[in-house]
């Protein structure tokens, strides 16, 4: 996917060359004032409909821009929740100061990808009763 | 933690604004708080300068765009202006500042107000008769320096920016006809400042 290799790309020039995020920065936000003129007009033509908003904020690069411009529409525990479908992990709590609870493993990333407000990833550590019974016999 | 592609956007977008830097109006190079300016003969817009750029602008005989904008400050003994010479400006404040503009080829006058600098009409016999009473004008460059003025008061032969930046600061603190009280302490400082120069 173009995208992926894009940002990849800025990351690497700006570690080249650090002095260029200001550049970044101005350029960020032309794109995020249009981004958001873009929901504002679309939404004041009724066109934003909730099957649309949804639409957008479910793709991987249109709600990643969103977020990185504060104008993604879902709230942290349903950008978790979707992100977390057919990883097998579930999403237990999600506190007020941003510690993020899931049911098991091997999720983290997919959650701090779209919840940066997100300061701490638990996991429920349950040890299934067949586990202990092998460490005792080893 | 390692998260989305877009965490460097997303970090950079939503990191707090560094205070925005003052650059050279030349040649884009970082310039410190204090710096000189050259004037655009055309547009009369100031621009920022960096010492190189600004040295290049420095010979006033050049037929160049820009002017330098020097650094001097020069007072005069007791008011520059008399009554008389208010009146034919017909300035409604009594502040003004005045300086040859060669691309009119004519001693001008401007005053701040809540708009900014206003130019009033200064014929050229009024100019004369001031300039008779005090030679040291004679040496007063164009465009770049001009005769600061308070009626009743002190006169100074200041850098042309430093008027700019009196009317900026004016501009947003007057009120009323005559500027009001914030509009007045606000002179005296600057004049307070112009004195120690």
């Amino acid at each position: 996917m173009t995208w992926r290799k894009s940002a990849a790309r800025i990351d690497a020039l700006l570690a080249a060359s650090p002095e260029g995020e200001a550049v970044v920065r101005e350029v960020a936000d032309l794109y995020g004032a249009g981004l958001e003129r873009l929901l504002d007009l679309l939404h004041a033509r009724g066109a934003l409909t909730d099957e649309a908003l949804d639409a957008l904020a479910a793709d991987e690069l249109v709600g990643g821009l969103l977020l990185v411009h504060g104008l993604h529409p879902w709230d942290a525990a349903t950008r978790i929740s979707h992100a977390l479908q057919g990883s097998g992990v579930r999403l237990i709590e999600l506190t007020a100061d941003g510690v993020c609870r899931l049911s098991g493993p091997g999720a983290e990333d997919r959650v701090t990808a779209v919840a940066p407000e997100v300061t701490r990833v638990e996991v429920q550590t349950v040890i299934p009763v067949s586990a202990l019974f092998s460490r005792l016999a080893s | 933690m390692t998260g989305s592609p877009l965490d460097t956007l997303r970090r950079i977008a939503r990191a707090p604004r560094p205070p925005a830097v003052e650059r050279c109006g030349m040649c884009a190079t970082q310039v410190a708080p204090e710096h000189s300016h050259v004037v655009d003969l055309q547009s009369r817009q100031l621009l920022c300068a960096c010492r190189a750029c600004y040295l290049l602008f420095t010979d006033d005989h050049a037929h160049l765009r820009y002017r330098a904008v020097p650094g001097r400050y020069l007072g005069f003994d007791g008011p520059v202006l008399e009554e008389r010479d208010w009146d034919e400006l017909q300035i409604p404040v009594g502040l003004a500042f005045l300086f040859h503009n060669s691309s009119l080829e004519r001693m001008v006058a401007f005053y701040p107000g809540p708009a900014g600098a206003t130019e009033s009409e200064l014929d050229l016999p009024a100019w004369e008769r001031i300039a008779a009473r005090h030679p040291a004008l004679a040496t007063m460059r164009p465009d770049v320096e001009a005769l600061l003025v308070r009626r009743g008061k002190d006169g100074y032969l200041v850098p042309i920016d430093a008027c700019y930046e009196l009317v900026g600061r004016l501009r947003t603190l007057w009120r009323g006809f005559d500027g009001g009280q914030e509009a007045h302490a606000a002179i005296s400082a600057f004049f307070d400042e112009v004195r120690s120069r």
